[in-house]
């Protein structure tokens, strides 16, 4: 609560502040979020609701993103300012020509498995051998190839829909899954722990950070402030949402219900608990801060693995949102 | 202080009782009829859970036929386009159940140019439509429908979903892979799907109707919950989800039971989370989904609540009435019971005429009441006494002091009693002292204060002396009265000159007649002829007297076997006769003398008296029968004598004259009147 009414006085501050200094209206941004609404993206929904994007005078618009409109894409044509994107599209995206820009990095970790079903009698990444394995198409690709690369492991990749039924009716031996999402809906199919054989890509070497915001570089040095003040909204989004977390996903949900999606509090609460798990910065920096080491790591093992052709300046590619206002 | 009363306590004790009676039989009848009806409600529910799988498989197998046949036909020929469609259209018009159906190809497997072809009909508006799917932005591929029986080679029964386009209908579809022989190898070609509105599983799950709120839902494969009265869980919730939220460990096992396809039945939370359910549930085989039944445990209880509580309501209303009953009956019990006690107390303070209550039932305290007045009147009564008796002490005292008096006064008369009775004996020795022919000596102790031996001798003529011992039964004074009746009707009777037998007989006849008393007497009775030493003796079972010969010989007079007087009337006595020669003594004794006895026990004896007697050999009379008592009583010691003890001896001596014997009657008639001085003991002068 007293965070609701500190929020509510810097609310009318800023109001008071925008009618002093005769700002005439606020500035539009749309946003594309990674995928379909869940609370994946329940920072952003706190902070529209809660009116931070607004006190930082910004009139935002959240696109319907899904399997069907990939945010980079929506990013490169400029449907949409700032997008929801993993740090290795990112830099897919700007090997490719499209320079896009970091404005905070939000998982640090990398939340992408590989799980298996014990009884097929994968215990250990090499067990994959031969195997049929679900994945993700396109930039979701890239850790389990590398993975794969890693351990040698020649498998049948069968590229995945947006459900984890072919693996539960056994039409692949194992899939991809997120730690904060697909990897619960199996659970919650019925399927204990115990009877799961589940690998971290983060604990195999590739420990990539994944969600971060992201906008073009034109757009950047055209209105610097546009992103970084998404950005930094975001992360108090972020903030007040671990802080209620029951709001948070009573939020989450309405979102969901209103594009029709079938929700369950159960599902959102262990979602938005796993992205505060990955969503933890590391000592010394500051939430929205990428790590140079994570940046290296990664842009070199796409550049290895022939992802990218080179890797961009750390500096260039990555503008510290700074602390929310 | 206050103390409960006993109809308080037996209230309570009743109360308590039968309400732990009244829980028993309310557990028992709960526990029992919830047996019945939880195996009821098991059975309805299994019944209408197998009743839904029933009707939902008829209609699924009903769908499942349109695209396996279509399968079986594509295997075998590859149809021209337009035909293709035409059987699509046909097929989806025809079939009820089929929404929409499509034959999705393998990229490029049915127009070398197209990477999608999947011709489509479906319902809409009523009307059967037609369009190709697929697409950048329908990618079937990997879609479920497409993916799943392509990589597993089955026929499935796809999650269901919502349909994009025909709002808020849950779909399912089913999808069957078709293949293509291809250089003499089936080769995977496509997928068949029929796309199969779900709205009639709701028509169906909710008109099974279960009491009044329990119902029927249908949760997938994946345990999405597909139905349910609740529309916001439909679609949205798992079992497993709401397993989940409400931490219920149960639950989610209940659900991985539902999943696995198996058949069960279990307690646990109402999905609402309001109530107990039971929870019933099946599997469909068809699509691999269950079928459950939730059954609010209130509603399932209420009939067993609603007796119970019923129960309970007359029990505790019985109860109460019997301890009203029992209360008022104590009540009226307890009345007289406390009023006695307020009576007794009164009695306490003193007040003895304090009403006691009157009580006529019940019996018990009745009693109780009536023992009470029964108290009371003693109780007074004894008062009264004891108020009394000091007057009566004093009485006492003055009754004692006069019958003192009077047993001196008594004490008195028997020692005249006693100096009468020896004086009645003769007692002047020598009684013929002009007699020089018969020496004659006797005495009498009583062993108290009057005797019933005596002896006694007359002359019955000149020539003749007659003399007598007896022995009256008894002691005392009835002893001595018959002890004087009967010497004086001896000595009567003989002074007749009688012979001692029919002296003895007549004397016998009299005491009969006159003996009321039923005393007798044993009696010697001798008559010494001096002259010509004649003994003539009867004997009424008395000791047989000793004869002491002048040498010291002592015999013993022969028995004439007599009983003793006053025993038997008409008894006869006979006589017998002895001689007795100069300077011989007939001692004639009472038992008394045989018979004393020392403190050890011992008798004196015959034998000691006759060598005590023997001693005296032609020694006078006087000094023969001072001996003998004085042996006697040196044997006794201290022992007091317990008999009379009576001796008299007889010796015959010298003759001087013959007149002297005239005179010697006359003063012996005398002498036997005449009184000596009294004493307690008396034996012959001159002692």
């Amino acid at each position: 609560m007293r965070s609701l009414a500190s929020l509510s006085v810097i609310a009318a501050l800023s109001l008071l502040a925008s009618t002093a200094t005769g700002e005439p209206r606020p500035r539009r941004l749309v946003f594309a979020p990674h995928w379909l609404p869940q609370a994946q993206f329940a920072g952003t929904y706190v902070a529209l609701e809660r009116g931070f994007y607004a006190d930082a005078g910004l009139e935002v618009t959240i696109l319907p993103s899904g399997p069907d409109h990939p945010p980079s894409r929506l990013l490169a044509d400029g449907t949409a300012d700032v997008a929801s994107l993993w740090l290795t599209t990112a830099l897919q995206m700007r090997d490719r020509g499209i320079p896009v820009v970091n404005v905070a990095q939000l998982l640090e970790r990398s939340s992408l498995m590989v799980v298996a079903k014990r009884a097929s009698g994968i215990r250990a990444p090499a067990d994959l051998h031969g195997r049929r394995v679900g994945v993700w198409d396109g930039d979701l690709l890239v850790q389990p190839l590398a993975f794969f690369q890693r351990y040698e492991i020649d498998g049948e990749l069968v590229p995945l829909g947006s459900t984890i039924n072919l693996f539960l009716r056994d039409g692949v031996d194992a899939t991809v899954a997120m730690w904060f999402n697909e990897y619960h809906t199996i659970l919650n199919t019925g399927v204990e722990p115990g009877e799961l054989t589940a690998f971290f890509l983060r604990d195999h070497g590739l420990d990539f950070p994944e969600d971060g915001l992201y906008c073009r570089e034109e757009t950047l040095a055209r209105d610097p402030g546009l992103c970084l003040d998404f950005a930094r909204a975001t992360l108090a989004g972020w903030r007040e949402a671990f802080a209620e977390p029951d709001e948070a996903v009573a939020l989450t949900m309405r979102h969901m219900l209103e594009a029709h999606l079938g929700t369950n509090r159960a599902h959102q609460r262990w979602m938005l608990d796993r992205m505060q798990d990955l969503m933890r910065p590391g000592k010394g920096r500051a939430p929205g801060e990428l790590a140079h080491a994570d940046f290296e790591r990664t842009a070199r093992t796409l550049q290895e693995s022939g992802w990218i052709s080179s890797v961009p300046r750390f500096e260039t590619f990555h503008h510290p949102p700074g602390r929310a206002p | 202080m206050r103390r409960r009363g006993i109809a308080l306590q037996l209230g309570v004790l009743i109360l308590g009782g039968s309400a732990v009676v009244l829980a028993l039989i309310v557990a028992y009848n709960y526990t029992t009829a919830r047996r019945i009806i939880v195996r009821q409600a098991e059975e309805n529910a299994g019944n209408l859970v197998a009743n839904t799988v029933g009707r939902v498989e008829t209609v699924l197998r009903a769908a499942e036929k349109v695209p396996e046949g279509l399968a079986q036909v594509l295997a075998e020929s590859s149809y021209p386009e337009a035909q293709l469609l035409e059987v699509l259209g046909k097929t989806v018009e025809r079939n009820r159940e089929v929404y929409g159906l499509t034959v999705a190809y393998e990229p490029y497997g049915a127009r070398a140019d197209a990477e999608y072809f999947a011709p489509y009909y479906y319902k809409s508006d009523g009307k059967l439509r037609f369009k190709f799917l697929g697409g950048e932005s329908y990618r079937y591929f990997f879609m479920d429908w497409y993916q799943i029986p392509r990589h597993t080679g089955r026929s499935i029964w796809t999650e269901p979903y919502f349909d994009e386009g025909g709002g808020q209908v849950v779909m399912s579809t089913y999808a069957v892979p078709f293949y293509r022989t291809v250089e003499g190898q089936p080769r995977f070609a496509g997928v068949i799907a029929a796309n199969v509105s779900l709205d009639w599983l709701e028509t169906i799950t909710s008109s099974m109707q279960l009491l009044s709120s329990g119902y029927a839902f249908l949760v997938s494969h994946n345990g999405m919950i597909v139905t349910h009265p609740d529309a916001r869980l439909v679609m949205n919730e798992s079992i497993f989800s709401l397993a989940e939220t409400r931490r219920d460990a149960g639950l989610r096992a209940l659900g991985r039971a539902m999943v696995q396809g198996e058949t069960g039945m279990a307690r646990t939370e109402c999905l609402d989370g309001s109530d107990t359910c039971w929870l019933a549930f099946a599997p469909m085989p068809a699509n691999g989904w269950a079928v459950a039944a939730m059954l609010p445990e209130s509603e399932v209880m209420a009939d067993v609540v609603a007796l119970n509580r019923t129960m309970v309501l007359i029990g505790g209303v019985g109860s109460l009435l019997l301890v009203l009953v029992v209360v008022g009956a104590l009540r009226s019990l307890s009345r007289p019971i406390w009023a006695l006690a307020q009576a007794s107390e009164e009695i306490a303070r003193g007040n003895f005429d304090a009403a006691v209550p009157r009580v006529d039932s019940p019996r018990e305290v009745a009693q109780l009441a009536d023992a009470f007045a029964g108290m009371q009147r003693e109780l007074k009564r004894y008062i009264r006494d004891l108020e009394e008796s000091s007057a009566a002490r004093e009485r006492a005292t003055e009754e004692a002091a006069r019958l003192a008096l009077e047993r001196q006064a008594l004490q008195r008369e028997l020692d005249i009693a006693a100096g009468i009775q020896q004086s009645i004996l003769p007692r002047t020795f020598p009684p013929f002292p002009e007699r020089t022919d018969l020496d004659v000596f006797a005495a009498m102790i009583p062993a108290r204060e009057v005797g019933g031996d005596f002896y006694d001798f007359f002359l019955v003529d000149r020539r003749r002396l007659g003399f007598v011992v007896g022995d009256v039964s008894g002691k005392g004074v009835p002893a001595a009265i018959f002890m004087a009746l009967s010497r004086t009707l001896l000595k009567a009777t003989a002074l007749h000159g009688l012979p001692p037998g029919e002296c003895l007989s007549r004397v016998n006849r009299l005491l009969c007649r006159e003996n009321g008393s039923e005393m007798f007497v044993t009696v010697f009775y001798g008559i010494l002829d001096a002259e010509n030493g004649i003994l003539e003796y009867a004997n009424a079972g008395h000791p047989a007297p000793l004869l002491l010969r002048r040498s010291g010989e002592v015999e013993r007079l022969p028995r004439t076997g007599g009983i003793a007087l006053g025993a038997l009337e008409g008894a006869e006595y006979l006589a017998r006769r002895s001689r007795v020669q100069q300077g011989d003594t007939v001692f004639v004794f009472s038992d008394g003398v045989t018979e004393s006895m020392t403190t050890d026990g011992r008798f004196f004896g015959e034998e000691r008296l006759e060598s005590a007697l023997a001693r005296f050999a032609g020694a006078p009379a006087a000094e023969m029968v001072e001996g003998v008592v004085a042996a006697v009583r040196e044997f006794a010691g201290a022992q007091p004598p317990h008999d009379d003890l009576a001796v008299l001896a007889v010796r015959s001596a010298q003759p001087r004259q013959r007149s002297s014997t005239e005179e010697i009657s006359a003063r012996t008639r005398c002498s036997s009147a005449t009184p000596s001085s009294p004493g307690r003991r008396s034996i012959g002068s001159p002692m």
